[in-house]
């Protein structure tokens, strides 16, 4: 399938606009995380939270799945293809598996949030489901990095 | 998927590169791990304790508030 030069020039950019984007959506995400897991002051734990799950609903799923949907657009309408080269399958079942898991935890985040707004949170309440948010979030940020890294580096490798 | 006007042509290689082989290794091996904490109730909702929260939270219906009884009420 051939694109003109500008359609793709659009699509490479949306797909690095909602890639790049994503990284740092997760980041604020985290941020918050932590935030949500350590303070002290119950206004600080309640607002993290309410804020994540907007974050979580209104911007990191979107960006996502954008990402997901425009790369493989993308793909098939240039030379590298989708199952063409083994780098950029390797960033398709990495950001298929982050999107997955994000997915399920969004059930994790409703439950937080839900308790976070009807009550006041003490430090070891819901322990293991709040450091769940933070491990979910650095490992969803690192793994984010590394389809950045395999599109600039474009390591070796071709399946057909 | 990214193709960022580098100007490299696509790579080409007969047999499958290092760096994919180490990969699959490793994916494989979080696979097995992520499959095993599945089976082992380790899975995604396993903090959710069936709609009801296993917190020690202080309910705020009001002034002060009231700490939740057995049936969260």
């Amino acid at each position: 399938m051939t694109v003109s030069p500008r359609l793709r020039k659009f699509a490479l950019t949306s797909h690095i606009a909602s890639s790049v984007g994503l990284l740092g959506a997760i980041a604020g995400f985290l941020a918050l995380a932590v935030a949500g897991l350590t303070s002290q002051d119950v206004q600080i734990v309640r607002a993290a939270y309410l804020a994540m799950e907007l974050i979580a609903w209104f911007v990191v799923v979107p960006l996502a799945l954008a990402s997901l949907l425009i790369g493989i657009v993308q793909s098939l309408g240039t030379t590298w293809g989708l199952f063409r080269h083994y780098w950029v399958i390797a960033k398709l079942l990495l950001t298929v598996f982050a999107t997955t898991v994000l997915l399920l935890q969004m059930k994790t985040i409703g439950y937080i949030v839900r308790v976070a707004a009807e009550t006041t949170l003490a430090r070891g309440d819901l322990f293991e489901a709040r450091i769940s948010l933070v491990i979910h979030a650095g490992g969803g940020l690192l793994v984010s990095l590394v389809p950045l890294a395999l599109s600039v580096y474009k390591p070796r490798g071709r399946l057909r | 998927m990214v193709d960022l006007g580098d100007g490299r042509s696509p790579g080409s290689g007969a047999n499958t590169p290092r760096w994919v082989k180490v990969s699959a290794i490793i994916g494989g091996v979080l696979v097995l791990l992520i499959a095993i904490a599945l089976f082992t109730g380790h899975g995604p909702g396993r903090h959710i304790a069936g709609g009801r929260a296993p917190f020690s939270g202080v309910m705020e219906d009001g002034p002060g508030g009231h700490v939740p009884s057995e049936d969260g009420k």
